[in-house]
């Protein structure tokens, strides 16, 4: 732009038409404002067009002549934009470029964007299964459901805490915690644990709970609560809401929070599907301990048996619903039912016939396989529920997640009434087309599926193999290449509903041992019985006591078998294979992970995580040579590398038959000590049994809940 | 006879930028030269010339200036270094189009043949102008 700035005047279109004829005037005017330049560009072009036509005038030639020498205005315009682009600065004409490819770019991006959150939005999830008949129809049929027993024989109890009320500072829900701690203290055979319960927890006097008249009182619908746990099938519909429910079941949890009659919005879903009677099954079974703790006082051991032996019944109607949280329930009252087995045995086993015995031994051995493995048919039809009202459907088992209709369920995670969460819709109409980025409708239902299946298939593995982790199925099973619960693989909706399966597998495996201690427990009653002796080994209980002998899951070798002065003891190695000679493991302490074991054969574990042990040496020793050492000085410099010295002097070795046994020279003393010393660490054994000294205090705390 | 436009696209610059080549012009200027001296042949309306000037501007082989001192404003525009260059490669280029044009028959016959209103010695004059 090099023109004078005095030739501003002529450059002005409005300026011109003042100087030059109309026509002229009009004529740069719309050339001018039609090449839609920058204004100094549109005035330098007005000016010399200005001058042109002047200079035009200037040497004689006519307005017209000169207006139709011109040419078309509209091409001129064109021309002379290309022009005086072509003049502007290479920065210049580039960054115009790109502005004008962002430009269109972002155009379509956002028309792009708008058009698919319409489609979106108009997406509808189609529910073409009900869950509920789906899931009603995995259930057992009956004619003759055991459930509306069960109400008539629980109603008293649920009255009894109801009833607590009077007279007393706490509501019904803490006088039935009050009633079950004191039923739980008093089975347990606690020391100082009263029948009768005057104070509640901080110590205020309380109207007394006398639990032994409690259970008195009751003896009849204790009877019916066994024969309800006698009946082949529980036959509890899914009651989702309060119009479906019985009217015996809405009577029975009328006062209760956490009845039917909390509707939780989600009636139509699996997943809002409530399971109350879980709960009452829990407080049932220790109703029976309690009562059979009551029935072994009074010298009732017929019914003692009776009690303990219908827990079973109750736990197989607890799993029938197929659900994760009924297995659960089902394994920690058979738990329950084993350990109360084993104690009152081990107190005054002598005083059980040889049918109560009998009766026990088919309910411990009634317990199918099946009922140790995760079953995980509900949860897969729970989250296909899911699965079809979040995603659209084509017809081919294909879909998109759609946005809004999650929302609708935010409810589900966020805990609050269904529809008040209605100003997430505009969100997730903003948020629609990002639907495409989520995994599609297949890819969800089939990963969820292929985890189902892993988390099953788990559930095969003996229970050596593997550590015992809590973080173990996660990082072994779902997320073997890393990844974790919350990233889900990139896939929210699997991340939210992915069961808390890390230790429910586990736990279901591990009823293995207390169903064995307690089997093993009951032979031992029965071949006392029968021979006035103790056996010599558990190998002597076979076939005529035990079918078969049960094999430690942490070995699969024998149970350990030692023949005190009290009489008999059992005991697992405990989760590092490691036989300390029946030292205490305290399950309440978790499971260390030092379970790892090369072999299930293998007596002694090939750990990497501490400094190899005498036990260490002993297995390279065996490794190398092909035999067990006679003993530890046959070891080589090889085998004793890295082994503390001091190690070799504080443990005894033998050769027991075919077992190497390493036992700790400070045990010696007090070998079968069952606590651990001071500040030793929870190492040690599983105790399965040890006649004459039977307690189950050791419950965990964790089973002490509702 | 007015130039078909693929023909005025490469011919228009050159013509152009030999008018320049001597002194500089301003815009009517150059339309009248154009059309007075190569008989209408290379006759362009304001419509191309003002865009081609400001390509050629665009490219650096033109400058401009205004002029305020006259009775009207007006823009002349002179010839470049750059111009100047690309004029003397131009015109050795048509130079070499007009001898291949000759060798085919196409120019010589035209050129050579005395017009009516030439004499002999100026229709030689302007085939050797065309060498």
């Amino acid at each position: 732009m090099n023109r004078d700035p005095h030739a501003s005047a002529a450059a002005d279109p409005a300026h011109a038409e003042t100087e030059l004829p109309t026509p002229l005037a009009s004529l740069v005017g719309e050339v001018v404002r039609r090449t839609r330049l920058r204004r100094s560009e549109r005035e330098e072009i007005a000016a010399e067009l200005v001058a042109h036509f002047r200079d035009g005038l200037a040497s004689g030639r006519s307005t017209e002549e000169l207006a139709l020498a011109f040419g078309d205005p509209k091409a001129s315009a064109r021309q002379l934009r290309h022009g005086a682009i072509a003049k502007r600065s290479v920065l210049d004409r580039g960054l115009r470029r790109t502005l004008q490819i962002v430009g269109l770019g972002t155009a379509a991006v956002v028309l792009g964007y708008a058009a698919l959150a319409i489609h979106v939005a108009r997406l509808r999830p189609t529910i073409s299964f009900d869950p509920i008949a789906t899931y009603q129809a995995l259930l057992p049929a009956t004619d003759d459901p055991a459930w509306p027993t069960y109400l008539e024989a629980l109603a008293w109890a649920q009255s009894e805490a109801r009833l607590g009320t009077a007279g007393n500072p706490f509501d019904s829900r803490e006088h039935r915690d009050l009633f079950v701690d004191a039923l739980d203290r008093y089975a347990a055979n606690e020391p100082g644990a009263s029948t009768v319960v005057t104070t509640n927890f901080i110590g205020e006097a309380i109207e007394p709970i006398d639990l032994a008249a409690i259970l008195a009182a009751h003896a009849d619908e204790l009877a019916l609560l066994r024969k309800a746990a006698a009946m082949p099938v529980l036959g509890r519909r899914a009651n989702a809401s309060p119009s479906q429910a019985i009217a015996a079941e809405q009577a029975y949890f009328g006062t209760r929070s956490t009845g039917p009659e909390q509707d939780a919005g989600f009636a139509d879903m699996l997943i809002g599907v409530l399971l109350p009677h879980l709960a009452e099954f829990r407080h049932a079974s220790r109703l029976l301990v309690g009562d059979a703790r009551l029935a072994e006082e009074q010298g009732d051991f017929a019914r003692a048996a009776a009690n303990l032996a219908a827990i079973f019944g109750i736990a197989r109607h607890a799993e029938e619903n197929r659900t994760l949280i009924g297995q659960l329930v089902a394994a920690a009252t058979r738990v329950t039912a084993c350990r109360a087995i084993v104690a009152m045995l081990e107190r005054s086993g002598a005083a059980f016939d040889d049918d109560s015995l009998r009766e026990l031994a088919g309910a411990v051995a009634s317990v199918p396989e099946a009922s140790l493995r995760l079953d995980m048919a509900s949860e897969r039809l729970m989250f296909e529920d899911v699965v079809q009202r979040m995603y659209s459907d084509d017809g081919e088992g294909d879909g998109v997640f759609i946005p809004w209709a999650f929302a609708d369920f935010a409810p589900l995670i966020t805990g609050t009434p269904r529809g008040s969460d209605e100003n997430l819709a505009p969100i997730a109409l903003a948020v629609g087309p990002l639907a495409y980025l989520a995994p599609s409708r297949r890819e969800t239902i089939e990963q969820h599926r292929r985890w189902m299946s892993a988390i099953e298939e788990d559930g095969h593995r003996p229970w050596w193999d593997g550590r015992r982790t809590v973080d173990r199925v996660e990082q072994e099973v779902l997320f073997p290449d890393g990844g974790s619960r919350s990233l889900a693989g990139g896939n929210l909706l699997l991340g939210l509903l992915l069961p808390a399966v890390s230790k429910a597998g586990d736990n279901l495996a591990a009823q293995r041992f207390e169903l064995d201690g307690a089997a093993i427990a009951i032979a031992l009653a029965r071949f006392h019985r029968a021979r006035g002796e103790w056996p010599d080994s558990l190998e002597a209980l076979v076939p005529e006591f035990l079918p078969t002998l049960p094999l430690d899951p942490e070995t699969a070798l024998p149970y350990r078998y030692e023949l005190l002065a009290a009489g008999p003891m059992v005991w697992s190695t405990g989760p590092d294979g490691i036989d300390d000679g029946g030292t205490w493991f305290r399950r309440t302490q978790g499971l260390s992970p030092d379970a790892d074991r090369a072999a299930p054969q293998c007596r002694f574990p090939t750990s990497t995580s501490r400094s190899p042990t005498v036990r260490t040496a002993v297995l390279r020793h065996q490794k190398r040579t092909g035999s067990w050492p006679a003993s530890l000085d046959t070891l080589s410099a090889d085998d004793r590398a890295g082994v503390p010295p001091r190690g070799f002097t504080s443990v005894e070795y033998a050769l027991e038959g075919d077992d190497p046994i390493v036992r700790r020279t400070a045990d010696a003393d007090a070998p079968f000590t069952r606590h651990p010393a001071p500040g030793e660490a929870p190492q040690g054994d599983r105790i399965l049994v040890e006649w004459g000294l039977g307690t189950f205090a050791e419950l965990p705390a964790g089973d002490r809940g509702a | 006879m007015p130039l078909d436009r693929e023909l005025m696209r490469g011919a228009g610059p050159v013509a152009v930028l030999k008018l320049l080549e001597r002194r500089e012009m301003y815009g009517y200027e150059l339309v009248e030269a154009l059309e007075a001296r190569t008989d209408g042949v290379l006759a362009m309306g304001q419509s191309t010339l003002y865009p081609m000037l400001y390509n050629l501007e665009a490219k650096g082989l033109v400058a401009s200036r205004w002029d305020e001192s006259g009775p009207r404003g007006r823009k002349y525009y002179r010839l470049t270094a750059t111009g100047k260059q690309r004029l003397a490669d131009d015109s050795a280029q048509w130079k070499a189009v007009t001898a291949a044009m000759k060798r085919l028959g196409i120019v010589g016959r035209l050129a050579i043949a005395p017009q009516p209103q030439f004499g002999c010695v100026q229709g030689l004059a302007l085939a050797g102008l065309s060498r």
